[in-house]
């Protein structure tokens, strides 16, 4: 059984990770919505971006170096990735609290849904992804999501769909956790 | 420790083993049986010797043909957890954690062997970089060092736990002549309790070390024997001259300034005693 090495995995893997992406993208959010707490302007859009961006991070941070070096190690590669995948989305997740802390009053979406569903849906096209893309392809599907969210308008067909991640968040992360797991021998 | 055995005392064995990238053959049919020692495999750059070790480490799996490594299959998972467990790989230029020092990096790794008790893999990662000779550079930043140093400390993550089978990619890259020297010292160390199989360019490293030599051309094997096997394929077959000979199938210029040809010799001509590379080069050239 590995769990005793993962335990203990825990802190150097931490700090193999590196954070200054996580940290810079929420030093970002907090200012864009202060100011936009300062003007009285809506901030849904703000909180959407933060949970696209926050999904990127977070997918790109399964990113390790020495994985070469790692690769026959009894620790599997999915055992490592899940322990890199917890260290960053505990963080990501208190961002995301300080994120609802510091928005608007008048802000609706509070729930970190669309953040986990969007983190699932990118550690899944990773996993389906080529192994030497799988960090890039997966780091990138959250941001064209939500790319393509902002722009196909909602009246063509299954142009709802591309809101899903934002209105049906868990459905989403369900599905993607499926593929997850459908997926986690390849 | 017990080191299991396949049949005959054979701790690697392969058969018919194949792997294509894109329609590209990387490895085909190769067959091996190795039972202890040192093995160098010896190529030209896209040969397959990395994608055979690769496979050889458990990294990648063949797309068909059967390897059993220390007598157990890497396709069954349990199997394969067993065989990683005593299993050592170098990879070809590994990356490393820059912010590590390089007694983090090496006890990070044994961590990752399931080396749960501290102070015994403490004193097992402080072995393996004495071994390799750094022991005084324990609390240095991987970032300060030099590829060499790199590399080293790459080849001390491969050596914890005292593996049965070590797989190395090119492990002399990097290394001055005297850490070569230091380099084949350790690894005929760690063959007298297993198997070490090495890939190289470069054939004085296999005439010094191995005392078995597999050369592979095109994904296949095209040699397997001895050093000595391999320099007398080429027997009568290398000539020296003052000039160029155009038929030789290959030619160069000597330190003395004569031309050394391996290939048919021309009547007349007076054969030398044949290198190791020049049986690789004779070998390699398919002129065999």
């Amino acid at each position: 059984m590995t769990i005793t090495p993962l335990a203990q995995a825990a802190r150097p893997t931490s700090r193999s990770i590196r954070w200054s992406p996580l940290v810079g993208v929420a030093a970002v959010l907090v200012i864009v919505l202060l100011v936009a707490r300062t003007a009285q302007r809506p901030s849904d859009v703000v909180m959407a971006i933060a949970a696209a961006a926050l999904a990127s991070v977070v997918v790109a941070s399964l990113h390790d170096p020495a994985t070469d070096l790692l690769a026959p190690v009894p620790v599997s590669v999915m055992q490592r990735r899940l322990l890199r995948l917890a260290l960053v989305l505990v963080p990501a997740l208190l961002v995301w609290v300080a994120l609802v802390v510091v928005a608007p009053p008048s802000l609706e979406a509070t729930s970190p849904g669309p953040l986990l569903a969007m983190t699932a849906v990118g550690v899944a096209a990773g996993v389906w992804s080529p192994a030497r893309r799988a960090v890039l392809v997966g780091a990138s599907v959250p941001v064209l999501w939500f790319a393509l969210d902002m722009t196909v308008p909602s009246d063509v067909l299954l142009g709802d769909a591309a809101g899903w991640w934002r209105t049906d968040p868990w459905p989403v992360a369900a599905v993607a956790l499926g593929a997850l797991v459908a997926g986690r021998r390849r | 420790m017990t080191i299991v055995h396949d049949r005959a005392g054979t701790l690697v064995r392969t058969a018919g083993l194949r792997k294509s990238f894109r329609g590209v053959r990387a490895v085909r049919d190769v067959d091996l049986d190795l039972s202890g020692g040192v093995v160098g495999l010896l190529g030209p750059n896209g040969a397959g010797k990395t994608t055979l070790l690769r496979m050889l480490a458990t990294v990648l799996a063949p797309d068909a043909g059967e390897v059993r490594l220390l007598g157990r299959d890497p396709r069954v998972p349990a199997e394969r957890l067993e065989i990683r467990r005593r299993l050592g790989y170098l990879p070809q230029a590994p990356s490393l954690y820059g912010g590590f020092t390089v007694l983090e990096m090496v006890e990070y790794v044994a961590v990752l062997k399931e080396q749960t008790d501290a102070a015994a893999r403490r004193r097992d990662a402080v072995r393996v970089l004495e071994s390799v000779g750094l022991g005084d550079m324990q609390r240095r930043r991987i970032r300060t060092l030099s590829g060499g140093m790199r590399q080293r400390v790459a080849l001390a993550a491969a050596l914890l736990g005292r593996p049965e089978l070590l797989v190395l990619d090119e492990p002399a890259t990097g290394l001055d002549p005297e850490q070569r020297i230091e380099l084949r010292s350790l690894l005929s160390e760690t063959a007298q309790r297993g198997t070490v199989v090495l890939s190289t360019h470069n054939t004085s490293e296999v005439a010094a070390l191995c005392q078995r030599v597999v050369v592979m051309r095109d994904g296949r094997i095209h040699f397997d024997g001895t050093p000595q096997g391999l320099r007398t394929t080429a027997e009568g077959r290398v000539w020296e001259a003052e000039e160029r000979d155009p038929r030789a199938a290959r030619s160069w210029m000597t330190a003395e300034g004569t031309y050394r040809h391996v290939g048919t010799p021309p009547a007349g001509a007076t054969t030398v005693r044949p290198t190791l590379e020049d049986g690789y080069l004779f070998v390699t050239g398919g002129w065999r």
